[in-house]
């Protein structure tokens, strides 16, 4: 199995629509798939998927209050998904987002265990790929998502401070954690190669891929899955090409 | 001088001086049980149980790190299974599971024959 963490050094790059569609491409394309909300500041997911009924959230998992079967909310079905394709949502109430807030890193430090404990489990029910979304820059959940993956996603946008803050990051901390990385960048206007050609050269040679700003997409509402109902859409066809450069 | 005070001087002096090796021999056990105790203090913060947290893992030298981390994805496992992900030699993972195992972050067992090293949680 392999665990794919969707990341980005500023909030509003378009993380959240980028897992879901990845993760739903996946699913689509016949491979068993979870998708996790580790963005707990700002969970997101739940608008997307709208699911009618979620017994108990990640949240709950990292705090040891449920398994990995009870926290995995299965849509296939819903989706009209051949492959199984679940998903195990963050908690979107001001309480539990305040509550996440205030974790020690005690607590951090067992949910990164407990975060392990998860995609090992998801490896025994036999699912092909986990995507994880996380809340962006340098915070302790994320980090943690970043240990539990194989593959890193790092979305930017053309934004000089994106740019520099990504670059950073890049240098910092994922050199450190020695994963694989790729760096995607969003709302592209203008020649994509020649982008990524630049950025290439500002970022380095791990500028992987990038998406052309779409206005329809930012004009419509979240619970649009591309993937699903547009798959022709330019930005899936971009993303299954980033998809198949940078993790398969 | 009388013959009874110059025996009783006699005597007073054998016994100064055996009090005196008596409180050097004291002093010597002194220092030895003080060498011991802070031998004990050592062995006993080495072994401290720690939290490999990501705070932790950022702090750990890039060799032991990288180890730390093939162990993470694991659960638990052996030198062998270790060298497997990191693609170093299964003498080197040994030696630097036993130092994480040193410094409190794993914990090592016997299962039959294999070692084997889980991260403490």
């Amino acid at each position: 199995m392999k665990v794919i963490t969707i990341h980005s050094f500023k909030g509003g790059t378009g993380k959240s629509l980028i897992a879901t569609n990845l993760a739903v491409l996946y699913a689509v394309k016949g491979h068993s798939t979870c998708l996790v909300d580790m963005d707990f500041r700002a969970p997101t997911l739940h608008v997307a998927f709208d699911p009618q009924q979620v017994k108990y959230w990640f949240n709950d998992y990292l705090d040891g209050k449920c398994s990995e079967e009870e926290v995995l909310v299965e849509l296939s079905e819903k989706l009209g998904l051949k492959a199984k394709f679940s998903v195990a949502f963050a908690n979107p109430s001001p309480e539990a987002i305040r509550e996440m807030m205030a974790k020690p890193p005690s607590w951090e430090s067992h949910a990164l265990r407990k975060l392990l404990d998860f995609t090992r489990k998801l490896e025994k029910l036999g699912y092909e790929y986990c995507v994880i979304d996380t809340s962006p820059g340098y915070l302790y959940s994320s980090i943690n998502a970043l240990v539990a993956a194989d593959v890193a996603i790092v979305i930017s946008t053309t934004d000089d401070s994106d740019i520099e803050g990504t670059r950073r990051m890049l240098s910092e901390l994922y050199r450190l954690l020695e994963r694989r990385v790729s760096v995607v960048i969003n709302k592209v206007v203008g020649d994509l190669e020649e982008v990524i050609k630049s950025l290439r050269e500002k970022i380095g040679e791990e500028v992987a891929g990038a998406i052309t700003c779409s206005c329809d997409i930012t004009r419509r509402t979240r619970r649009v899955i591309y993937a699903i109902e547009e798959p022709n859409h330019p930005f899936i066809k971009e993303l299954e090409n980033i998809a198949t450069k940078t993790v398969d | 001088m009388p013959e009874e005070v110059k025996r009783l001087v006699e005597a007073l002096e054998a016994i100064a001086d055996k009090l005196d090796r008596i409180y050097n021999k004291l002093i010597e056990l002194a220092t030895e049980q003080h060498k011991v105790t802070e031998k004990l203090k050592g062995a006993i913060e080495e072994v401290a149980p720690k939290a490999l947290d990501v705070v932790a893992l950022l702090k750990l030298p890039d060799h032991l790190r990288k180890t730390a981390l093939a162990l993470d994805k694991l659960g638990e496992g052996t030198a062998d299974d270790v060298a497997k992900v990191t693609g170093r030699k299964r003498a080197i993972e040994s030696a630097y599971l036993n130092q994480l195992a040193r410094m409190g972050y794993v914990i090592k067992k016997r299962v039959g024959k294999k070692v084997v090293f889980t991260v403490r949680s």
